[in-house]
């Protein structure tokens, strides 16, 4: 007698049959169609009278749930010929019994099938749509899955970018394009007499100015009048409901992504760590196609595998503790230096552009161009500056990747954060300055050659009037538009320049010149480049972080963004596949796939804040834009819903807005929050006692059968 | 049930895009490809098995060091020989597809480790499995001591059960807390 339930058979898996048998079970309800062995026709007939004599709604079900096996039947890991006949099975199921169905039963599952069918078609039409499949299947079989996710992000970036620009570019630029006052019209909509003369200059196109500044791509373009075209489209509503709608876009699909990817992996909230067998399971990259790549891989596993053997032996370092720690303080206070270092020099460098602005009349390239260049500069160097003072540290290279990881990010958000607050404070200057007050100071620092007019009170109108018309043309939201759509060309610049002539110099440099050096230039330094993929999808995150902060005011910065990372895509993939080897050791920067979300994330989030803020609390400019004459930007919607709305929406809304409304549905939340923590907590609990559980099964089964053997032997000697 | 003489014709395509993952596009592909290496003299038999060492030349499988061991999970043939027909073939790209369920490929992985066929990963299925991995050459493999330290680690996390070696459930039961092995399992043509 035997306690121990025999062996599957094996060329099925337990679970498999598992499934098979509950299949075979559940479907023996109704009707039964996967015996292994066929069944005689005898059996049909049985089954055939069971059904007649069910009712149609039950007939409904048995066609639903061979409708679910039809569509479950490519998850299941059968071979091939057995999935057909199951198919077969399933279908003539159908076709036989549909024909009995009420009417509105059978329009039901017609609507299904159509649908099901017009998904399918449209899968297949979407799937040819997406752009560089060939290029990234290339860079995956020479480099892996790793160096490819860049890529396939940086796609993905590329597809969130098209949807804004199609949302901007249809509800606020072509409108305003096709129906709003044409260029020229309007004072906000002309050049001033004094930058005629050097507008079409090289000079003040590259700084955004001239026919740039005034046509759709700034704030400042846009028109008040709060019906446009024959229609009525109201222009002020759209910008403003668009500008929110562009971060609102961009936080549903962040999240649903990360949703996604947490329901693949599972391992977001737990703390199981299957390093081994992880390893060793997980460790083949099956993309590689290419005999370098497979040696590169085959070695770095290896690696892996001593590395984590060394790690649970815990082996002692030969380094002294306090010369370690004294050199980890060290290079901290050096990073964290250099860190306050680049915000200083990003506001200093903002004010002085403002002071020279008001200072001097014309501006040299260099003035013009300072901050952009600066913080491009400062984004470029401090990443490697960074990594050089981590080799004093002497971590593992998974804790510094982290440490690098942690610091570039602080060093781009202190970056934006500077600049933008840097922005600002000019921003409140110029949106409170009152005209006349400045004309006298104005007046004093006119040059000397101007002293030959007559009447000088003639000179004083000419004069306030030239201020008053530059108070005018200060438009500070154009202002914050053109300095973040500068900030991103000259990021471009720098990334394209970057890119020249660190990799691929240096690509030349070791390939052409190893055999006139003395050492040999391809194993030791300076060696072949190796793609960094943490610190360039955190140069992408940046770069998205720029495009949020500025779309408000500037709506066609994302299709500048489109342009540049296609431009980004074809150079990088050209430049790993050209100058940069497989990887050696690839270290993830964390267990889960969400990390690089999570920073996405936490960028939109930081991003958004300074938008919110210019909106709620700057009064917008008197004499441009769409929004111009109200005490806030947000006044359009309590106008939109006072004017054109029934009364009692509007009493409804004011009710809504209230802290009455508002402060219970935030404790509510609250609420939701710790109740949903307490039921993960719990679920985590259970998991552990399941586990407990199946142990001790197998214990106690252990101890039975043991106990069972000595009892049989005991009786058979007896 | 094979590829009729010159072209798959429409039926036969919608049906395959039911039993599979994968689109139009990629099963038109893999009929192209699995067309180039059926022999001039054998392109009108349905059903024609190519043996496993024309398989193993694509370039996708050329440099995978379980290459043998998926030719012979995949293969329906019964001489257990690791051919293939084109049936066998999709049922692979499909599994390997970037759209398959964890499950899909959870489960032929375990086959594919699962050296002897016997159901589960003993430690000598273990040892060829980490063998594989590191390659021959002194310089890469492993020595005894390491290899036993591995092994012993690996059970010690994975075996819920304790009975000394893998099962399918507990091997799933890994595999779908790691990040990156459905992205890692892929072929594509």
């Amino acid at each position: 007698m035997s306690l121990v339930t025999p062996p599957v058979d094996g060329s099925r898996s337990s679970s498999a049959a598992r499934r098979h048998r509950s299949v075979r079970k559940s479907s023996r309800r109704i009707f039964s169609s996967y015996q292994d062995h066929q069944q005689g026709s005898s059996d049909d007939e049985d089954k055939e009278e069971r059904v007649d004599s069910n009712d149609p709604e039950e007939l409904f079900q048995n066609i639903q749930f061979q409708k679910e096996i039809i569509a479950n039947i490519r998850s299941r890991p059968w071979p091939m010929r057995r999935k057909l006949k199951v198919l077969k099975q399933a279908r003539e199921i159908v076709l036989k019994y549909e024909g009995r169905l009420t009417r509105t039963r059978g329009y039901q599952t017609a609507g299904a099938d159509l649908l099901k069918k017009i998904s399918r078609l449209l899968y297949n039409v979407v799937v040819l749509f997406i752009p560089w499949e060939v290029r990234i299947k290339k860079i995956e079989s020479h480099f892996g899955s790793g160096v490819a996710s860049y890529f396939i992000f940086l796609r993905w970036l590329f597809g969130i970018n098209i949807v804004l620009t199609i949302m901007t570019g249809a509800f606020v630029v072509l409108p305003e394009l096709l129906a709003g006052a044409p260029f020229g019209t309007t004072r906000s909509k002309t050049i001033p007499k004094e930058h005629m003369a050097s507008a079409q200059d090289l000079d003040t196109i590259w700084s955004l100015g001239g026919y740039l500044q005034y046509s759709v791509l700034f704030y400042g373009y846009y028109g008040r009048v709060r019906k446009i075209g024959s229609a009525g489209y109201r222009l002020p509503l759209a910008y403003f409901l668009v500008g929110m709608a562009v971060f609102a876009y961009s936080f549903i699909i962040l999240l649903r992504k990360m949703a996604r990817n947490s329901r693949l992996s599972l391992a977001s909230a737990s703390d199981e760590n299957f390093t081994f067998c992880w390893r060793v399971f997980c460790a083949w990259d099956y993309l590689i196609g290419n005999p370098e790549a497979a040696e590169s891989k085959g070695a770095a596993i290896v690696n892996n595998i001593r590395e984590a053997i060394v790690e649970e032996q815990q082996k002692k370092r030969e380094t002294s503790l306090a010369v370690l720690i004294s050199l980890r303080i060290l290079a901290n206070i050096l990073v964290l230096l250099s860190l306050a270092g680049s915000i200083y020099i990003i506001y200093f460098v903002v004010d002085r552009s403002q002071k020279l602005e008001q200072e001097k009349p014309e501006l040299t390239l260099w003035e013009k161009n300072e901050v952009s260049v600066v913080v491009s500069l400062i984004t470029m160097i401090a990443p490697s500056a960074f990594e050089l003072v981590a080799q004093l540290e002497m971590y593992h290279p998974r804790t510094s990747l982290r440490f690098q990881l942690a610091r570039v990010l602080v060093l781009y958000l202190g970056n934006l954060y500077s600049l933008i607050i840097a922005l600002l404070d000019k921003v409140n200057i110029m949106s409170s300055s009152i005209p006349w007050v400045t004309s006298p100071i104005v007046c004093l620092q006119l040059p000397p050659s101007l002293s030959n007019w007559s009447d000088s009170s003639s000179f004083l109108m000419a004069a306030f009037e030239k201020t008053n018309r530059s108070q005018q043309d200060q438009c500070w939201e154009t202002y914050v538009g053109q300095e973040m759509l500068k900030l991103s060309i000259i990021d471009m610049i720098f990334t394209v320049a970057s890119i020249l002539l660190i990799d691929f110099i240096r690509g030349l440099v070791v390939r052409y010149l190893s055999d006139c050096c003395c050492w040999d230039l391809e194993s030791k330094f300076p060696e072949y480049g190796e793609f960094k993929i943490a610190e360039n999808v955190l140069h992408l995150i940046y770069n998205q972080g720029m495009i949020w902060m500025g779309a408000f005011f500037s709506p066609c910065l994302p299709a500048f963004n489109v342009l540049k990372l296609i431009g980004l895509m074809y150079l990088r993939s050209w430049a790993v596949l050209t100058c940069n080897v497989p990887h050696q050791q690839v270290f993830r920067a964390s267990r889960s796939n969400n990390f690089y979300l999570a920073m996405l994330l936490f960028m939109l989030f930081l991003c958004m804040l300074p938008t919110i803020f210019a909106i709620a609390r700057y009064k917008p400019s008197q004499h441009c834009g769409p929004f111009s004459g109200q005490e806030k930007i947000y006044d359009i919607i309590s106008e939109t819903v006072a004017s054109d709305f029934p009364l009692w929406f509007s009493k409804v809304m004011s009710y809504v807005s209230s802290p009455v409304v508002v402060l219970p549905a935030v404790l509510l939340l609250f609420m939701l929050i710790y109740y949903l923590q307490a039921i993960a907590r719990s679920l985590k609990f259970t998991n552990n006692q399941l586990r407990l559980q199946l142990q001790t099964v197998r214990f106690s089964r252990e101890c039975l059968e043991s106990v069972s053997r000595c009892s049989s032997l005991f009786f058979h000697r007896n | 049930m094979g590829a009729t003489a010159s072209q798959l014709d429409t039926g036969k395509l919608s049906e395959y895009e039911e039993l599979t993952f994968l689109t139009k596009q990629e099963i038109l592909l893999a009929y192209d490809r699995f067309d180039k290496l059926v022999p001039k003299e054998e392109k009108n038999r349905i059903d024609y098995r190519v043996p496993m060492e024309d398989i193993l030349e694509l370039p996708e499988l050329k440099f995978n060091p379980f290459k043998e061991r998926i030719c012979k999970v995949f293969s329906t043939s019964d001489k257990k020989d690791g051919s293939l027909d084109f049936d066998d073939f999709l049922d692979f790209l499909s599994a390997f597809s970037d759209s398959a369920t964890l499950e899909i490929k959870s489960h032929y992985a375990f086959h594919i480790f699962d050296f002897d066929d016997d159901g589960t990963l003993d430690r000598q299925d273990l040892k060829k499995l980490i063998n594989c991995l590191t390659g021959k050459a002194d310089k890469t493999s492993l020595t005894p001591d390491e290899m036993r330290m591995l092994i012993d680690n690996i059970l010690e996390e994975s075996d819920i059960d304790q009975d000394g070696t893998v099962n399918l459930s507990e091997f799933q039961h890994v595999i779908s807390r790691s990040p990156d092995f459905v992205s890692s399992f892929q072929i594509v043509l």
